[in-house]
């Protein structure tokens, strides 16, 4: 058989072309590589389940943010493309897009609902940082960030789909009134979020929204069956934020409204 | 003549003092830069320890840090354990903040000589200098601490005063404990 300069080029390249794609489809396609980047339910994971229905007074809901904003130095910036976020209000419609109708009752449609991060069993923040400046813990399933690590990349504000991230466009120490000396500040350029009050749990706290919140928000562990969030779930109907997305949230709420249905 | 001989030797001569002027200045940045560790917090202690021996912290210190942040941002554990009957945390804020409350003779000292620049400022939290300086009482200067350390010798407060007052005691211990300037 022989082969002429044209034919062993064409044979050459597509043999290339085959090695190289079929490595790149088995690096792809491999179970391990792809299963090691999905973290799941973590063993203690804590979760909070916020009962609407207890929140009568808008008072409360503004104490609850005001108590986070100063145990962690969130600036209050009012241009609202620069603004930071730990937990904030959103109407029913917004939070709960997907069960939403036209015909929700009033009151529902003008309450404000708490939102925050919901530190989330299969976070899409933590699969997306490229330098693990965002990760799950282990211990206790909080979705941490160590601001060192951030580069500002914001691809972790893409993939929540809950926007619980904001990104620091300029320096926020001048946003923050009186700055508290027990936490730190962030900086310019880095990407930050709700941490579930991982400094007051670790000295044996409760968050300081819950402190708050006169009994209308609970927190706890969710695998433990005597836990404060576990009887509040096994006794009402709760849901939690955009559960088909497959994030698995770990914040549930209470909607209320039972005496109008 | 401008080119006189006078004219020449005292401009040699003014030349001079200023070289030597400049040598003097410059006795005092070769010996290195000068820490305070006259804090209320420091001074209230009776064996003046840091965490680490001072030899240590001067060369880790920075690793030390960064390992911190590591355990405890990472790992949760923010335990450092007892020294001298006193539980620490490992914390920038909390614990090394807490007795070099004065960032400003102690830490900027060594990074402006070395032209070192830190941005731990960026987001960790500067002591209020101002405040520290003025208050006398040690136990005036204790910033929040949601783990007090408690110092075993009550003795050590009536101690703390004296060698406050007495300068070459306060050399003395910046001395021992292997300071800067040596």
């Amino acid at each position: 058989m022989s082969l002429d300069r044209r034919d062993f080029l064409k044979i050459t390249a597509l043999t290339a072309l085959f090695g190289l794609g079929s490595a790149s489809a088995f690096k792809l396609l491999s179970p391990d590589e792809i299963l090691a980047n999905v973290e799941g339910a973590a063993s203690g994971q804590l979760g909070m389940v916020i009962d609407m229905e207890l929140f009568q007074t808008p008072t409360t809901i503004e104490n609850v943010i005001e108590a986070c904003n100063r145990a962690h130095n969130v600036p209050s910036i009012d241009n609202t493309k620069h603004e930071i976020k730990w937990i904030w209000t959103e109407k029913y419609e917004n939070a709960f897009p997907e069960n939403t109708s036209e015909h929700l009752s009033e009151e529902l449609k003008a309450k404000p609902f708490l939102v925050l991060c919901n530190h989330c069993d299969h976070p899409a923040c933590v699969r997306v940082c490229p330098t693990q400046a965002t990760f799950k813990r282990k211990s206790d399933g909080i979705v941490q960030m160590d601001y060192h690590r951030c580069i500002g990349c914001r691809f972790c504000m893409a993939a929540c789909p809950y926007g619980s991230r904001s990104f620091n466009w300029e320096n926020p120490r001048k946003y923050i009134k009186d700055v508290n000396p027990d936490y730190p500040t962030r900086t310019i350029g880095v990407v930050e979020k709700c941490n579930f009050c991982i400094e007051r749990i670790e000295r044996g706290l409760k968050p300081a929204c819950v402190d708050a919140s006169e009994g209308a928000m609970v927190f706890g562990k969710l695998d433990d069956p005597d836990s404060a969030v576990r009887a509040a779930l096994a006794t009402n109907y709760a849901v939690t934020r955009k559960t088909d997305l497959g994030t698995g949230p770990n914040v549930y709420y209470i909607i209320g409204g039972q005496e109008h249905a | 003549m401008i080119f006189g001989k006078k004219l020449i030797i005292v401009g040699m001569v003014i030349l001079l003092l200023f070289a030597a002027l400049s040598l003097s200045c410059n006795k005092e940045s070769a010996l290195g830069p000068k820490l305070s560790i006259d804090t209320p917090a420091i001074n209230a202690m009776t064996n003046k320890q840091c965490v680490k021996p001072a030899a240590y912290m001067r060369a880790n210190h920075m690793t030390m840090l960064n390992s911190w942040r590591d355990t405890v941002v990472r790992g949760g554990d923010r335990n450092l354990g007892e020294i001298d009957g006193v539980m620490y945390e490992k914390s920038l804020q909390h614990t090394c903040l807490k007795c070099h409350s004065n960032p400003s003779e102690f830490c900027d000292k060594c990074h402006s000589y070395a032209s070192v620049k830190v941005y731990c400022w960026d987001c960790h939290v500067r002591p209020k200098e101002e405040a520290v300086k003025t208050s006398n009482e040690s136990s005036d200067n204790k910033i929040n601490l949601p783990v007090e350390p408690k110092v075993e010798n009550s003795k050590s407060s009536n101690e703390s005063s004296d060698t406050k007052i007495n300068p070459q005691a306060e050399q003395k211990v910046e001395d021992s404990k292997g300071g800067v300037k040596e």
